[in-house]
């Protein structure tokens, strides 16, 4: 497996739209010759996206590589797939999640299923996971709240953009802030966010989805596991830092990798 | 799941090292005799290819926005992951810049266009690209057949300074800080730039010399180019504006539009950059490559002449892998 050529290991990309109400997400599937487990990728917010693709890229490939099928995608109104990004809540994308999620758990019911979720994205795939879906969890650097993750790309922003704008335009994130919480819509890297976006926000709160099993993963009879990634995993996490540099992450893949079978294979898992 | 919806198609370009992967926002005419059973395509299309680091959406999904724009408006549009970026295959080149600055994605962008076009039975090709994605557009329509016209984002025409101890630094380095050193530098930056602007026509020992040749040989073949530019707000004075070099000595034959939008980022990716890029460059497109084949056309076509365009074919429609 690991012999296949680049262009091989490429051919069996299949990229598809997915329907959902509204709107058609960007799909793509990685298959594994042989596969030995399943893997759902729930990606990080809008302008993460942008930064973290590369590398999220090489991950699924990593995994297809080693008899993984991985399935990644854009949330609605973002990326490749179609919809409105300003219509859109947190509230549509974890539909998404759980419309993939579902699709793909009864596709092949026999093999493992993970899902696997960076930064909001693990927020909503422990959403999911919640609501039954999937045998294992993973999760990357969760934020404590969405809201706390939105925040912190506002302030690198307002940051970024007092650089570039002039004296007469200059706001500060607390000047945004303050805007979104009146009800008036803030354009943050090309993306318009909402004022219920912001409102929403709040409301998804990892303590509230995994609750008193935060403390203790066991409690939920499958397997969960959160990393917190640190800076040397730019531009995973930390989008902005080097993120043109085209850094070497095997470290991180291998070490999550090994980390896998665990994940799936223990006891408590629940392997259909 | 489908490889095609109603306003789009995704597609892939198989080659002996690489895939490109690409979608394909399909023109309104087209959406609407999809579902009348007849495919007709213009024969204009339009190529965005991805900048730098980002996918092909672009950042803030800003080719998407001006894809579904200039589809919606008739115009067949594609945006393209060069290979080692987005969804297309491998990874980038060790040294992505240096790759890039030398034009070494020309070659496979070429063959992309190529590609598309015969695919799509596109008699000619408008190539699309913002800051490294112009500069590998500006190298590909110069050995493309099928590019006819370039739309170029902040386009940039220099090499990365390889710093060289300058007299005025070894000066600051026994002057100390303070208002005579502050005094010093504005009095260079201010010389630097006034003998830019008095003096001699040469770029900078730090131009791109090959990417200026194909820029200047495509000016001079009379090929219509859109720029977009956005007035930095800290332009240093020694700073070269190329752009400014380029409007000066312009000649009539040559079709080159410059825009530049006040208030936009460097990606265009705000609501004000999107809202330009897709006004400014539907003008450009219609007064240029108006749908009814009308090449060259100056005049702005009417609405239903580029409606009944007659420079319409059938396509096949094999599928997206091709």
């Amino acid at each position: 497996m690991l012999n296949d050529t680049m262009a091989e290991i490429e051919l069996r990309e299949d990229a598809r739209y997915f329907a959902v109400p509204g709107a058609h997400l960007y799909t793509v599937l990685h298959q594994a010759k042989d596969a030995i487990g399943r893997v759902l990728l729930v990606g990080p917010f809008a302008a993460e996206r942008h930064f973290s693709y590369h590398p999220w890229v090489r991950w699924a490939r990593y995994l297809a590589a080693r008899g993984y099928e991985v399935l990644r995608f854009d949330y609605r109104g973002i990326g490749e797939s179609t919809g409105v990004f300003q219509e859109m809540s947190f509230e549509h994308w974890l539909e998404d999640v759980r419309l993939l999620a579902d699709w793909y758990q009864r596709r092949s019911p026999s093999l493992p299923f993970l899902i696997h979720g960076l930064e909001v994205g693990a927020l909503l795939a422990a959403a999911a996971f919640r609501r039954d879906l999937g045998d294992g969890l993973l999760l990357w650097s969760p934020p404590p709240t969405a809201n706390q993750a939105l925040r912190s790309a506002l302030v690198r922003w307002a940051g970024l953009e007092q650089i570039w704008d002039s004296l007469d335009n200059r706001k500060s994130a607390a000047e945004y802030i303050r805007e979104l919480e009146q009800g008036i819509p803030v354009e943050v890297q090309g993306y318009e966010w909402s004022a219920r976006l912001w409102h929403d926000s709040s409301l998804l709160d990892l303590h509230s989805i995994l609750g008193t099993e935060l403390q203790d993963p066991t409690n939920f009879g499958r397997p969960v596991k959160i990393d917190k990634l640190t800076k040397e995993a730019a531009p995973l996490v930390w989008p902005h830092l080097m993120y043109q540099e085209m850094r070497d992450l095997d470290w991180l893949y291998t070490q999550t990798f090994d980390s896998l079978p665990n994940l799936l294979a223990r006891p408590d898992a629940r392997l259909a | 799941m489908n490889t095609q919806i109603d306003t789009r198609e995704l597609f892939a370009l198989d080659g002996p090292e690489y895939v490109v992967r690409g979608t394909y926002h399909m023109p309104r005419e087209i959406r609407e005799n999809v579902r009348g059973g007849v495919r007709p395509q213009s024969s204009v299309g339009i190529i965005i290819l991805n900048s730098l680091a980002p996918t092909r959406a672009g950042k803030g999904d800003s080719s998407v926005a001006w894809a579904n724009a200039f589809a919606n408006h008739g115009y067949p549009t594609f945006r393209c992951d060069l290979p080692g970026f987005g969804d297309s295959s491998g990874d980038p080149p060790a040294r992505l810049l240096d790759f890039i600055n030398n034009g070494e994605y020309a070659t496979i962008a070429a063959d992309a266009v190529a590609r598309i076009a015969k695919h799509f039975k596109l008699q000619s090709v408008i190539l699309c690209g913002l800051c490294a994605g112009a500069v590998s557009a500006i190298f590909t329509a110069g050995i493309s057949r099928e590019c006819q016209g370039l739309i170029v984002l902040d386009p940039y025409f220099h090499l990365p300074l390889t710093h060289k101890a300058s007299a005025r630094s070894r000066l600051a380095k026994i002057i100390p800080a303070g208002t005579l050193r502050l005094s010093l530098k504005r009095f260079s930056n201010w010389a630097t730039g006034a003998r830019r602007r008095l003096g001699k026509k040469r770029f900078p020992q730090n131009s791109n010399h090959s990417l200026l040749d194909r820029w200047l040989g495509l000016v001079n073949s009379g090929m219509p180019i859109l720029v977009f530019d956005h007035p930095p707000n800290t332009r240093r004075d020694e700073e070269f504006d190329y752009l400014a070099y380029f409007s000066q000595y312009s000649e009539p034959r040559h079709r080159v539009v410059i825009h530049s939008i006040r208030g936009a980022d460097h990606t265009f990716a705000n609501n004000l950059g999107k809202a330009a890029v897709r006004q400014h460059g539907l003008e450009w497109l219609d007064r240029n490559f108006g749908l009814n084949g009308n090449k060259g056309a100056e005049s702005q076509p009417n609405e239903g002449d580029q409606l009944t365009a007659a420079g319409i074919a059938a396509p096949e429609r094999s599928g997206a892998r091709f």
